[in-house]
């Protein structure tokens, strides 16, 4: 599994790190830094720029967390600022100019008895636009609202919703499911 | 007729959808399937595995995160404040206005733009950008009048970033694009210019 619902912090952790502890941040980091680089890598798919993610959401964790008010899991908190930092990284002129090595350019072709569970999936993923990525992942996996992704994206939930159906309909795609099991996307006659 | 894919995707999240498009996914074997699939296929993606975060990454982060600080300690000990941050501030000044950029590693995109106008402002756009990284500092406390002035310039940044970006899909004329960059440059030296100011005023 690879969501922040899976991680949780102790409140005894929480306190101390709003307190000042270096030992609580580190904490935090320990507890959360693996959902917020898988968090970041999924979506931009680089490592350089996941890593980047990790380093500057935790540096504003550990700045900010003395203002967290503590109302919601901290979790979500770290996991809200991890999505702005991937978002900005998407809107960046320089990642949309630099040539990210895609995360399975280098993986060999594999006879496909041979591919490990989910590495389809991974690929498939991989070869999604940048901002069907981050909407599937942030809505399947995540579970955010359309409403709420819309908002991040500076769109409407509209826009998050067709945004959503058109990476499912290309993941069909590219992970080969059979022509024939999809009538419902294409066929407009009556079954 | 079959119910379409944002309709299933719909039904799957315990959305609304249309009443008929809910009957029909419920009596159809094929629209039942593919919301299966759908099913399925949200399944696959949360059982991803997590990926480990880099090595040393902690240290990496501690080493930002508390520079802040220990440099504030350093430079309340010194007997050099007020030199120090009109140094500084001197050093930026000149930066923005009158050197080329520090050679940072230019992506390689940048780098192979050549001698252009657009290349040149790419690579100051780029300078400033490290400059701002570099400025660790954030007030506990900020004016309203200088958040706005920060959320304004950045609100311009990304929209200058968006029609920089519909450049890349070849919209936009040499010229529009080379104007669009020095906006860039120029936001970005604005937005560099309040963040040290900030700095000075906390008397770093």
């Amino acid at each position: 599994m690879s969501s922040f619902a899976d991680c949780a912090a102790d409140p005894a952790i929480v306190a101390a790190a709003r307190a000042g502890e270096r030992s609580a941040h580190a904490a935090l980091y320990e507890i959360f830094a693996a959902a917020v680089y898988t968090l970041a890598f999924r979506i931009l798919q680089s490592p350089a720029a996941a890593d980047e993610v990790v380093q500057d959401t935790f540096v504003e964790v550990i700045r900010n967390i003395s203002n967290f008010d503590g109302r919601g899991p901290c979790g979500a908190w770290i996991r809200r600022i991890a999505v702005n930092k991937c978002l900005m990284q998407l809107r960046s002129p320089w990642r949309r100019r630099m040539p990210w090595p895609g995360a399975f350019e280098q993986v060999p072709a594999l006879p496909a008895s041979d591919v490990p569970a989910g590495l389809d999936l991974e690929r498939a993923l991989a070869q999604l636009s940048e901002r069907a990525r981050a909407v599937l992942w942030l809505h399947d996996v995540e579970g955010y609202t359309h409403r709420e992704i819309g908002r991040l994206l500076g769109r409407t939930a509209s826009f998050s919703k067709s945004t959503l159906a058109r990476a499912h309909s290309r993941l069909r795609v590219l992970l080969g499911e059979p022509e024939e099991s999809l009538p419902c996307t294409h066929a407009l006659t009556s079954c | 007729m079959h119910a379409r894919i944002d309709e299933l995707l719909s039904l799957r999240d315990g959305e609304p959808v249309a009443a008929a498009a809910a009957r029909h996914a419920g009596d159809c074997p094929a629209c039942a399937g593919e919301l299966e699939r759908l099913r399925g296929l949200r399944r696959r993606l949360r059982a991803l595995p997590a990926l480990p975060p880099p090595e040393r990454g902690w240290e990496a982060v501690a080493r930002r995160a508390y520079k802040r600080s220990a440099r504030g300690r350093r430079l309340l000990a010194g007997a050099g404040l007020g030199l120090a941050a009109s140094a500084a501030w001197l050093m930026v000044s000149l930066t923005l206005r009158e050197t080329p950029p520090a050679p940072v590693a230019a992506p390689p995109v940048i780098a192979e733009a050549g001698a252009g106008a657009n290349a040149e402002l790419m690579r100051r756009s780029m300078a400033l950008e490290h400059t701002l990284k570099g400025i660790d500092y954030q007030p506990n406390v900020v004016r309203a009048s200088t958040a706005g002035t920060i959320a304004d310039i950045e609100d311009r940044i990304a929209l200058v970033d968006y029609q920089l970006s519909q450049a890349a899909a070849g919209s936009l004329s040499d010229a529009q694009s080379e104007r669009l960059w020095r906006q860039r440059v120029d936001l970005m030296g604005s937005l560099v210019q309040v963040r040290y100011a900030q700095v000075r005023q906390a008397g770093y």
